[in-house]
């Protein structure tokens, strides 16, 4: 089969502007979803037909500068994100990625908190990633979770106090993955979680975590310090056999699950009858026993 | 190349279909490649294309045909693996290189590309084009877009223009 080789890079100039031109808006929208947001907004300069294009792109991304001359700090991140969630009221989050080098700070912690819930109940995304790096860890404030979409929940290096993180007004919810952040949570719910990892996580609360998540088919917590989370009674309860993990095939379990009496290893042999796989990781033990 | 299954019963040689570009030149391909394209798909399962008929496509001509099935044939059989969850890393490795090297290529035949992935409704190629041309956006000060884009230097008041909207959307400069 023949491969082009026509095209000469003396066509480009007025014939490029001419091409271009000539892409439908829905081209322009999905070509503007793969630039980090920032650089989108600076395309509305470009031309006329361009103005509002970047308003339509079907994410958000803000990523690091790095070290550019002009990174990131917390004013000018907080102010951008802000005008552009103001600016794009009919914008689609389908993601959003932040990765930045900032000092911890109230002010940025309430604009988090602004961010998501924008994301959640506004955009509807179905994924949110949440990912700040700062010396110390990004505290995410009471926000309430409630969409028809949300399905995936990602969140590493924040810190979450919460009475009740509660999922309940979120059910499409499958995947809720949170590694090394600091945990001050009462509750875990959600009735509709499939997965649930925890991973290398403080957990910082006077009494521990209770998870209530009646569907889950994955779980996995490794606990870094303080009380490893307790499973929850579940609706289920009130079958027959107690058979709470119905579905549960893998777990994971470190040395927080060796009380004395060795309590929850036996509770979860009991109550998962389709385990496949079950790893002990005792390594090391720290934790306060009872 | 091994011929899949394009789920038409035919059990033998792999099914041929005949596209015709807009200055009417003829291109053979099998089926699973054109399948590709949702637009053709819905021909091709219809059971078009074949024999002496072909089908013209008079949007797209021969040159930017001829590249848009190099892509296809390349995809052709991890897409009838259904996103190819077997797909060794190898596979992966060498459809990421055919992709990077695949775009390297003049920008008007890039768009002349993308344009034809959006008639014909190549998913995969649409974001691959669109996403080098987002690349190459990237981290560019407003007027260097432009260049890149291929637009002319602007005359006195687009210039003002210019200014006016990036004193407006400050915020998206500092």
């Amino acid at each position: 089969m023949p491969i082009s080789t026509t095209s000469s890079q003396e066509a480009m100039g007025k014939a490029g502007e001419d091409l271009i031109s000539a892409l439908p808006d829905d081209v322009l929208h999905l070509l503007l979803s793969f630039l980090p947001s920032d650089d989108a907004v600076r395309t509305s300069v470009v031309a006329h037909r361009w103005r509002h294009l970047w308003k339509s792109a079907r994410a958000i991304r803000v990523y690091s500068r790095g070290s550019r001359v002009d990174g990131w700090t917390q004013r000018t991140l907080t102010r951008f994100v802000n005008h552009l969630l103001a600016a794009a009221p009919s914008g689609l989050l389908a993601r959003r990625r932040m990765r930045h080098q900032l000092r911890r700070d109230e002010d940025l912690s309430d604009a988090a908190g602004l961010w998501i819930r924008h994301a959640v109940s506004f955009c509807e995304a179905k994924v949110l990633r949440f990912s700040v790096r700062t010396n110390n860890r990004l505290g995410i404030p009471d926000v309430p979770f409630v969409s028809e979409n949300l399905a995936r929940v990602e969140i590493a290096n924040a810190k979450l106090d919460f009475d009740t993180l509660d999922f309940s007004r979120c059910p499409a919810l499958e995947v809720l993955d949170c590694s090394t952040s600091r945990i001050n949570v009462g509750r875990i719910l959600s009735p509709s979680l499939r997965r649930l990892r925890l991973d290398d996580c403080y957990f910082t609360g006077e009494t521990r975590t209770r998870i209530s998540t009646p569907r889950l088919v994955s779980l996995h917590v490794t606990v870094s310090f303080g009380w490893a989370p307790f499973l929850d009674d579940m609706p289920m309860r009130d079958c027959q056999f107690c058979t709470m993990f119905i579905n549960l095939k893998t777990l994971l379990l470190n040395e927080w699950c060796v009380t004395p009496d060795l309590g929850a290893l036996v509770y979860f042999l009991r109550y998962t009858p389709v385990l496949e796989k079950l790893t002990l990781g005792l390594e090391f033990c720290h934790v306060r026993i009872v | 190349m091994a011929a899949p299954e394009s789920g038409d019963g035919n059990n033998g040689a792999a099914r041929m279909v005949t596209l015709i570009s807009s200055d009417n030149t003829r291109f053979e391909v099998e089926a699973a490649a054109a399948s590709l394209s949702q637009t053709l798909q819905l021909t091709i399962l219809d059971g078009g294309g074949g024999g002496g008929d072909g089908i013209p496509l008079p949007n797209v001509d021969s040159a930017t045909l001829s590249k848009v099935l190099e892509y296809c044939i390349k995809h052709a059989p991890a897409a009838a693996n259904g996103g190819a969850p077997n797909a060794t890393a190898v596979d992966r490795a060498e459809l990421e290189r055919f992709d990077n090297e695949f775009v390297n290529i003049d920008q008007s035949v890039l768009y002349s590309l993308i344009m034809a992935a959006h008639n014909l409704e190549i998913e995969g190629l649409q974001s691959l084009v669109a996403k080098k041309v987002a690349d190459m956006i990237k981290g560019k000060s407003p007027m260097e877009i432009r260049r890149t884009l291929g637009f002319p230097d602007p005359t006195p008041e687009e210039q003002a223009e210019m200014n006016a909207h990036m004193l407006e959307y400050g915020w998206a400069y500092e």
